[in-house]
């Protein structure tokens, strides 16, 4: 049997190679053509084999398309077919040709001259299209290399610098270590706050469970008080707790790695809650004295609620602040309450001597300060970035996984952000598009600066903070988001605690100005007409209505006084009272989108439930 | 005389136009006429013709056709575009301007017509 192929086999192998060499075109309109193959061009042409040597070197050379290589070829074996036809040797044609590689790069450049526009378009695109991706991959590759052959190197322990007061306080000098001992020897406090949000007071349900307590507390409370009028308080934030402080809390675990991995925002401030809550128990305390007619104690309970007051400000964080200007409020409340619905509890003196209590508590004194944060963000900064030396640096995978920490409550759930939460899983693209180092802390000075000047302008000129806004369109763009990702997330409500501080500095210059008229009734029997004839024998000056930065409006009604501020639609009608008028924005200029509230905001008299049980209550002679 | 290869790429796309002024011309007949017409100074390989003749086409300037010959094979015809036309004259006023400086500095003798009309 043999193996040749029989003439049926070679008409398809012809057929099939045909096919393999026609161009798509061409089978599309049924014309197997064949006109790709090379070889077979030149052999079907009968050119000598040197020249058919030549026109298929040179047509592989050009590494062009298919077609376009039949293109050059047909046209090479006319030429050489010319030559030979004058009468031209193959050799004198070959040797006329010149260099083949050569000339395959100068046909093949030449030819994609002649390719058509769109593709040429094609082409270029592909190759910008390469040309950025491997730029991209370049960059990537050198911030990755960057991000995680770095590390940052934190050199300041900005403890120092926070805990600087309390250090400097001496240790026999120190109310916190009474406290602790008066906390540590007092059971957990009655708790029936019920729908009003507050502790029960006399005649309220509950209130006997909570003056049982009190007088368990006696004690302590002396301790409380003895604690709140010792000069500094000396609580040292971010070291390792004493073995008293572990005993208060026996679930708080101190890190020094917490601190060194997270900085600053690693402290805990448990002891606020601490002072808050004493302050509550004073509150109460006073309250009990008060109904009994014991103005002495209630007198110190009011004093120490102060006390606490300042010392929560020795550590300088907002949040400090905040909570300090809350048990102001605590005192004031208790106070104005008393004055309200109790007047009689206290003498002239004991008067006097409240409103002097009062009086240092000013704006100067009580206005929110920043100083903490800044030195908690750049103690975070230097925990982020690497430190070139002259205040620059670049993000690092240490800063990356401290973000990933900070942001823990949106990236762990991973769905308010998605575009966030890649970026964080992904550094070297964080890192590329974060702000460097120093222009994130010239950005945070910038706007620490604008928050400090925010504060210490009167609250009636001020205008909305702009730097307020930039971080809010910030936090809307996911690009600036991401690019100022540690301010955007680490910017506290600045604004809203400023104007904390000016709401409850407002309440307590209406408390020094509503003992000033009570003092005025004792003297002369009856009510001012207005505030001036207060000033300056009973007050210093008139109070000023914050909103506005006119004095507080003052009028008698039924023969009783109301002092009120015209709240936040700068409005006066009269002082009839709208509580939430003074939640409202003290800027000058309010969101123009929404309504502030109408209605003043009455100061004194304080709305008073009908609680107290006054017939304990002894009368004081004047 | 071979000439450079930085004046050939000068020098050879002119020479080209210039052959196809008078009409439609192939390959092999452009290498010829090159060589002879100049004394052997323009002539060129195809390694140089054909490329050359691939860009004047991406430019517009010439345009080709395959067509069938009296021999009755096919070639390749290459032809003026009336682009190529006028690039041939804009390119031989240049070339003019090149020589007569070239005169004038003494670069080139002038032929004895020019000397004629210099005196």
């Amino acid at each position: 049997m043999s193996d040749a192929p029989s003439a049926s086999d070679s008409a398809v192998i012809s057929l099939w190679t045909r096919l393999r060499y026609t161009p798509l075109r061409d089978v599309m309109r049924g014309d197997v053509s064949g006109r790709l193959d090379l070889k077979g061009k030149v052999v079907s042409a009968n050119l000598p084999e040197s020249l058919g040597k030549k026109v298929i070197e040179l047509v592989k050379a050009t590494r062009l398309t298919r077609l376009e290589r039949t293109e050059v070829a047909d046209e090479l074996i006319a030429h050489f077919l010319d030559g030979l036809e004058t009468g031209a040797s193959p050799a004198d044609l070959a040797n006329a040709f010149g260099d083949v590689r050569r000339a395959g790069r100068l046909i093949r450049r030449a030819k994609k001259r002649l390719r058509p526009i769109w593709w040429q378009t094609l082409a270029y695109s592909v190759k910008a299209i390469g040309l950025l991706f491997a730029l991209g991959l370049g960059l990537y590759l050198f911030t990755a290399a960057s991000l995680f052959l770095s590390k940052p190197s934190p050199s300041i322990d900005y403890r120092l610098q926070i805990n600087e007061v309390a250090m400097a306080v001496p240790v026999s000098d120190r109310a916190w270590p009474v406290y602790l001992n008066a906390l540590l020897g007092m059971p957990e406090a009655p708790s029936h706050k019920g729908n009003s949000n507050r502790e029960p007071r006399p005649g309220e349900p509950g209130w006997e469970i909570t003056e049982t307590y009190l007088m368990g507390q006696a004690e302590r409370l002396v301790q409380i008080r003895q604690a709140a009028s010792m000069p500094g308080f000396g609580f040292l934030p971010g070291y390792e707790l004493t073995p008293q402080e572990q005993e208060l809390w026996p679930t708080i675990e101190f890190s020094e790695r917490d601190i060194e991995e997270s900085g600053m925002y690693a402290i805990l401030l448990p002891h606020l809650s601490e002072l808050r809550k004493l302050a509550r128990i004073l509150q109460s305390d006073a309250l009990r004295a008060a109904a009994e007619g014991d103005s002495e104690t209630t007198l110190a309970d009011i004093e120490a609620m102060l006390g606490i007051t300042r010392h929560l400000r020795e550590t300088p964080f907002i949040i400090n602040d905040l909570v300090s200007l809350s048990t102001l409020q605590l005192a004031i409340d208790t106070t104005a309450i008393l004055l309200a619905r109790q007047p009689e509890l206290f003498d002239d003196r004991q008067l006097s001597d409240m409103a002097h209590r009062f009086a240092p508590f000013d704006d100067a004194m009580m206005r929110v300060r920043f100083n903490g944060e800044r030195l908690g963000f750049l103690d975070i900064v230097q925990r982020l970035y690497t430190d070139d030396g002259s205040g620059n640096g670049h993000l690092t995978a240490d800063g990356v996984r401290l973000l990933r920490n900070l942001m823990g409550w949106s990236f762990d759930q991973g769905t308010s952000n998605d575009v966030l939460a890649t970026l964080l899983s992904h550094g070297p693209l964080l890192r590329t598009v974060m702000v460097d180092r120093a222009e994130l802390v010239e950005k945070h000075d910038h706007f620490m600066d604008a928050m400090d000047n925010y504060a210490a302008t009167p609250p009636w000129q001020r205008q909305p903070s702009k730097s307020m806004e930039q971080i809010e369109q910030w936090f809307a763009s996911p690009y600036l988001r991401i690019k100022y990702l540690p301010l955007v997330t680490l910017m506290p409500a600045l604004t809203r605690a400023a104007q904390q501080s000016d709401r409850v500095i407002m309440q307590r210059d209406a408390l020094l100005t509503a003992i000033a008229l009570e003092l005025y009734r004792r003297r002369n029997g009856d009510w001012p007409e207005s505030l001036a004839e207060l000033t300056p024998g009973l007050l210093p000056e008139s109070p000023i209505d914050r909103f506005t930065g006119e004095p507080l409006l003052y009028t008698l009604v039924d023969d009783h006084p109301l002092l009120y501020a015209r709240g936040a639609d700068r409005d006066d009608v009269g002082g009839q009272d709208n509580p939430l008028s003074n939640q409202w924005t003290l800027e000058k200029s309010p969101p123009p989108s929404s309504r502030p509230p109408e209605g003043d905001w009455v100061l004194w008299p304080v709305p008073v439930e009908p609680f107290l049980d006054f017939t304990k209550a002894e009368p004081v002679d004047d | 005389m071979r000439v450079e290869r930085e004046l050939m790429r000068g020098a050879g796309p002119l020479a080209v136009l210039k052959l196809l002024e008078n009409g439609e011309k192939y390959g092999y007949q452009l290498v010829e006429s090159l060589a002879k017409q100049s004394d052997g100074v323009l002539a060129m390989g195809q390694s140089t013709l054909y490329p050359m003749l691939y860009n004047l086409e991406a430019k517009g300037l010439i345009r080709a056709t395959w067509r069938e010959s009296d021999s009755k094979r096919k070639r390749k015809y290459y032809c003026l575009t009336d682009r190529g036309h006028k690039k041939l004259i804009k390119d031989t006023q240049q070339w003019e301007a090149l020589t007569a400086a070239m005169i004038s500095l003494g670069v080139i003798a002038p032929s004895a017509s020019v000397r004629e009309a210099l005196t």
